[in-house]
């Protein structure tokens, strides 16, 4: 069987799981293969390949699966936080085409390498890589006054180009 | 620049060019903190900037994370969720050891769970005989709160 029917078949309940959580669109369950004991993954019940392919409602339930699995884990376990992930596609490190969440238990002296280090970009690429997201999404440049605002409008984007 | 709900950026620091963060407007520290509509609004709009990132900046796939707690590396002051475009051989790696364990161990943790729930629920269920007590004494206070205002009208 492949790693993605295996996963949907997680989601619909038809293969034995350690669920912790479920609602209408995801199902929670306790990795067999976890970073640290408690590692949950959040699977939608209908497939997606990616996240960027889920609806307004699977949005809307997957947040709420993340914050009930994540409070669950602070409160349960001796967890002092929790990462939130997901990969989509290969080259983020994404392994089958079936878009899971993983919500992984925390601790200060855990040596799990997920922190990134940020690099500067110089202000002359800063500025293209805005003006080339503005642009996706159909904004105007903002004002130049406003400098130290952050970037974008979302309720003014929403309307233009939210709807894929 | 920003919603009532949530602030769109690009910070000049990122893991890979193009990387956004979205936070609430609201000063909220962690995910348990965050208001779920507010919550439900940043994954709303990190899982489409997933795919305007794959068109605008031709990356190869994204990351979300949110670092929840300093002890999972969080910096900032609020929650913050990170869209991180990722292109082949770009050099940022999530990986972790994975090792497979035993039912046994899975159920132990289940457990867990369960019984915070069930304390929870416990409590929920104090709370609730709790305030069926307390109603008719609040009651009394306002009677008796009231006669104290009308005797202080009265200029007692």
């Amino acid at each position: 069987m492949s790693e993605e029917s295996i996963f949907h078949q997680i989601a619909q309940g038809d293969i034995p799981s350690k669920k912790v959580y479920e609602n209408e669109e995801f199902t929670a369950v306790l990795d067999k293969r976890p970073a640290r004991e408690g590692h949950v993954i959040v699977l939608p019940k209908q497939p997606a390949q990616v996240s960027a392919q889920y609806n307004g409602k699977m949005c809307k339930d997957l947040s709420k699966a993340l914050k009930k699995v994540s409070e669950k884990i602070l409160q349960s376990l001796d967890a002092e936080g929790t990462t939130i992930f997901t990969a989509n596609g290969g080259a983020a490190g994404q392994r089958a085409p079936y878009s899971i969440f993983h919500v992984i238990p925390r601790k200060e002296s855990d040596d799990l390498q997920l922190q990134p280090v940020p690099t500067e970009m110089d202000e002359a690429k800063h500025e293209a890589a805005k003006k080339r997201l503005r642009g996706a999404l159909g904004m105007q440049a903002p004002e130049r006054e406003t400098e130290a605002e952050p970037e974008f409008d979302v309720g003014y984007a929403e309307g233009r180009r939210f709807n894929f | 620049m920003e919603d009532e709900d949530v602030v769109v950026s690009m910070p000049r620091a990122g893991f890979t060019p193009g990387h956004v963060v979205i936070r609430p407007a609201g000063n909220f520290l962690i995910v348990e903190e965050t208001p779920q509509e507010v919550f439900e609004k940043m994954w709303m709009l990190g899982n489409r900037l997933c795919g305007v990132l794959f068109e605008a900046f031709e990356c190869d796939g994204t990351n979300l994370l949110i670092q929840n707690g300093v002890a999972a590396g969080q910096v900032d002051e609020t929650v913050i969720l990170h869209v991180i475009p990722r292109y082949e051989n770009d050099g940022l790696s999530f990986a972790w050891d994975a090792t497979e364990v035993d039912d046994r161990s899975l159920d132990a943790v289940q457990q867990r769970f369960r019984q915070t729930e069930e304390m929870q629920r416990e409590r929920v269920k104090k709370q609730e005989r709790k305030q069926r007590l307390e109603e008719p004494q609040k009651k009394q206070k306002t009677t008796s709160s009231k006669t104290y205002a009308e005797q202080f009208k009265r200029g007692y």
